[in-house]
């Protein structure tokens, strides 16, 4: 049926959703000491590793759309898996229209990837100027992973760290890395690769901005003052109701592109841009309302509300910030009016 | 998910699209004319719908509607709306009476009343809101009394679209008034010929609503729908059928807003403005999120469903997209736009003005995060 999830999509919705559920490490265990993999991080590597993988690149046929779902999952609850940067590296190497088929270690979680996207000082990826060519910045799990999906201006390749130097990551369950990369002996064509990783991490945001709303209504449902539950001032409400209005606006932006990416549409680029924004946008707005309603609370450590901001923030600026996605969204808009014919006006 | 037209929409799309191209060749630009004008060519319009055999689309064959599904009328409507067709005069007829009569109608009321929408006779308007009762519907205090075969009814609507057009009136008043206020309400199959109409001048010129008048107006027993008591579930249904349309175009009307501004800022070479630019980004996200929920919306209701109260997301969204585009339009303009004489400024504030109204017709913004509060986030009720 058009514009609906297969069955198979939910599914694997619900999987991944209990495998979230049930997972004991959390976000907050790594402010205190240091990153350590979640149980279910392997079963993630290993027994979802094909979704969204085109059947060129060593896949069966996923759809996207099959892996953002289970990617969503994971970021309502901010489960600290490697998974989606593994995930969103295999997304990076095979958009080309002739990808290399990837190595089975990789798709069987054997040999974990992460990505090295973003260029140090810049704004968007790496198709951008950049003064070094070989550093990438934000790059997560860094010293985690056993390789790195590595975009430059001419192609993508796969490759060893040189030098990793970690940096001080606001959210210490992503642990964020400038990384050095030799330069490439081999370079193939980026081709969707970039589209179609950007919109692994506008997932996990769109995950993270209804863990952060789920969460405030918990709140808003149970804190009582003035002798009623705060959920019932419209003040309170209405805050929630903005958060889950742009939380589906990115959600639904973000599948509409990944069908477009996956099915080759012209406007596939446009809407890339414009999920990665909407998404960045909804998990940050999300985070802070959910800070607000949690009152008090909400400005300490203790209290959950502060978790969801730091990986909203991470995300967002990662894979080009969304304030760049937003402005290159504008762009290309204005780019497609031009010597398009009029607007007809109706009457209404 | 799949976002793909089929092979048979795509065909009848293609149908659509050649008859719509030619129905419309002598149509002018709706824009540049006077509202009597454009009440003319919706007039036309109707009539061209009537008569190629539009206006039942998704009506069932048996009350002589083509029985196409909601899909079917979206890809009409949407095709219609990105050639910037007029609006059907009788919309309400169309959308809202004829299948509201055929969910609660008797065979005789069918009988009676759905053969007139399909000629394009019988026009219909919609007398819910009262200047008492706008978002709290169901405190509505029109009176209808018992009298011999029938009711007497008295009282005052608002709002009312169309009406000085509108011979018939989807009217609900309180039969009951010492029951609660939503078992004491019945919904009427009114005829308009004792109603009294005034039209409301809105603040951009235009005279679309009217306030009716109702001072002891007859109306017979075979014309009470769903039956005595009954008419809060009924307008449910009417108003379930309203936001289902809505998800049909509205996504059409953001997208040409947007179209619309930025056209302007290249024409005016001011579209390199880093600002500028930020803002058409998030209007094209906005405006794409109408497009894809609606889309979603309509494949959930086809897969059995019913149009969620996630819905009430899209109705908010449409309204600050359109509303922010046709804003951004007249800050574009000579001093920010208050010159109206300046080329186009004119219609420019109008449209702003007009947009107004967004967040406040077909459920207010606020009725609309209420409702999102309370069905989709699990909040007690804020009202």
């Amino acid at each position: 049926m058009r514009a609906t999830f297969t069955p198979e999509q939910r599914e694997i919705g619900d999987t991944v959703a209990a495998l979230a559920a049930g997972e004991k490490a959390r976000a907050r265990d790594a402010l205190t000491g240091p990153w350590r993999a979640p149980a279910c991080d392997g079963l993630l590597l290993g027994d979802f590793g094909l979704l969204g993988v085109p059947e060129a690149a060593g896949g069966v046929g996923s759809h996207l759309i099959d892996l953002l779902v289970a990617v969503e999952a994971l970021g309502e609850r901010l489960v600290p898996s490697r998974f989606p940067a593994h995930a969103a590296a295999v997304q990076l190497l095979c958009g080309g229209d002739r990808p290399d088929p990837l190595p089975d270690e990789v798709l069987s979680g054997g040999r974990v990837l992460t990505c090295a996207v973003d260029v140090p000082g810049g704004s968007g990826w790496a198709d951008a100027v950049s003064p070094d060519p070989l550093v990438r910045t934000l790059v997560p799990y860094a010293a985690q992973a056993d390789g790195l999906a590595v975009l430059g201006s001419d192609g993508v390749w796969t490759a060893e760290a040189a030098g990793v130097a970690a940096r001080d990551s606001v959210d210490p369950s992503v642990p964020l890395s400038d990384v050095t990369v030799a330069a490439p002996g081999r370079v193939s064509p980026a081709g969707a690769g970039v589209r179609r990783a950007a919109l692994v991490v506008a997932a996990e945001l769109c995950g993270v901005a209804q863990g952060a709303i789920d969460l405030a209504a918990e709140q808003a449902r149970t804190r009582r003052q003035f002798g009623r539950v705060i959920g019932s001032f419209q003040g309170v409400a209405f805050q929630l109701a903005e958060a889950a209005t742009a939380r589906k606006a990115a959600w639904d932006l973000t599948l509409y592109a990944a069908w477009a990416v996956d099915t080759g549409r012209p406007d596939a680029g446009i809407q890339v841009h414009a999920a990665k924004a909407a998404a960045g946008r909804a998990a940050v707005f999300a985070a802070e309302r959910c800070i607000q309603v949690h009152g008090g609370m909400g400005i300490t450590m203790e209290a959950d509300p502060h978790l969801f901001l730091r990986r909203a923030l991470v995300l967002d600026a990662r894979f080009g910030r969304g304030s760049w996605h937003r402005r290159r969204a504008g762009e290309l808009r204005v780019g497609a009016r031009a010597g398009a014919p009029p607007v007809p006006t109706a009457a209404a | 998910m799949d976002f793909a037209d089929s092979g048979t929409d795509l065909a009848f799309r293609r149908e659509v699209g050649d008859w719509l191209d030619k129905a419309l060749a002598d149509v002018p630009d709706q824009e540049e004319l006077s509202q009597d004008e454009r009440e003319h060519w919706s007039r036309v319009w109707q009539d061209r719908l009537c008569a190629g055999g539009w206006a039942g689309l998704s009506w069932p064959t048996a009350h002589g509607g083509r029985g196409m599904d909601s899909l079917a009328q979206a890809i009409f409507n949407e095709e219609a709306a990105v050639r910037g067709a007029p609006y059907p005069l009788n919309g309400v007829g169309m959308m809202l009476a004829g299948p509201t009569i055929i969910a609660h109608g008797t065979d005789e009321q069918q009988a009676r009343h759905l053969p007139g929408i399909l000629r394009g006779e019988t026009y219909w308007c919609q007398g819910f809101s009262e200047p008492g009762s706008g978002s709290d519907l169901a405190s509505l205090r029109t009176a209808a009394t018992r009298v011999d075969g029938g009711w007497r009814v008295n009282g005052a609507k608002i709002w009312t679209s169309n009406a000085h057009n509108a011979s018939k009136c989807l009217l609900l008043a309180r039969t009951d008034p010492d029951a609660p206020k939503h078992r004491g309400i019945t919904y009427f199959l009114a005829p308009m010929d004792a109603f009294t109409v005034r039209s409301l001048e809105m603040i951009n010129g235009d005279t679309e609503f009217n306030e009716m008048f109702l001072d002891d107006v007859f109306v017979p027993d075979s014309d009470v729908l769903g039956g005595v008591g009954n008419g809060w579930n009924v307008a449910l249904t009417t108003l379930a059928f309203e936001r289902g349309s809505m998800a049909l175009n509205l996504w059409v009307w953001a997208r040409q807003a947007v179209d619309r501004v930025v056209d302007l800022a290249v024409a005016r070479g001011m579209a390199d403005d880093g600002a500028f630019l930020d803002t058409v980004g998030a209007l094209h996200c906005d405006a794409e999120a109408v497009r894809i929920g609606s889309m979603r919306m309509l494949g959930e209701s086809r897969a059995g469903g019913v149009p969620g109260p996630e819905t009430s997301a899209l109705k908010s969204l449409w309204a600050q997209v359109v509303q922010n585009a046709n804003r951004l339009a007249v800050q574009l303009d000579e001093a920010g736009g208050v010159l109206l004489d300046g080329d186009g400024a004119a219609a420019r504030m109008r449209r702003y003005l007009r947009a107004r109204a967004h967040t406040i017709e077909g459920g207010t913004e606020e009725v609309q995060k209420s409702i999102l509060a309370e069905r989709v986030l699990n909040l007690p009720r804020s009202r």
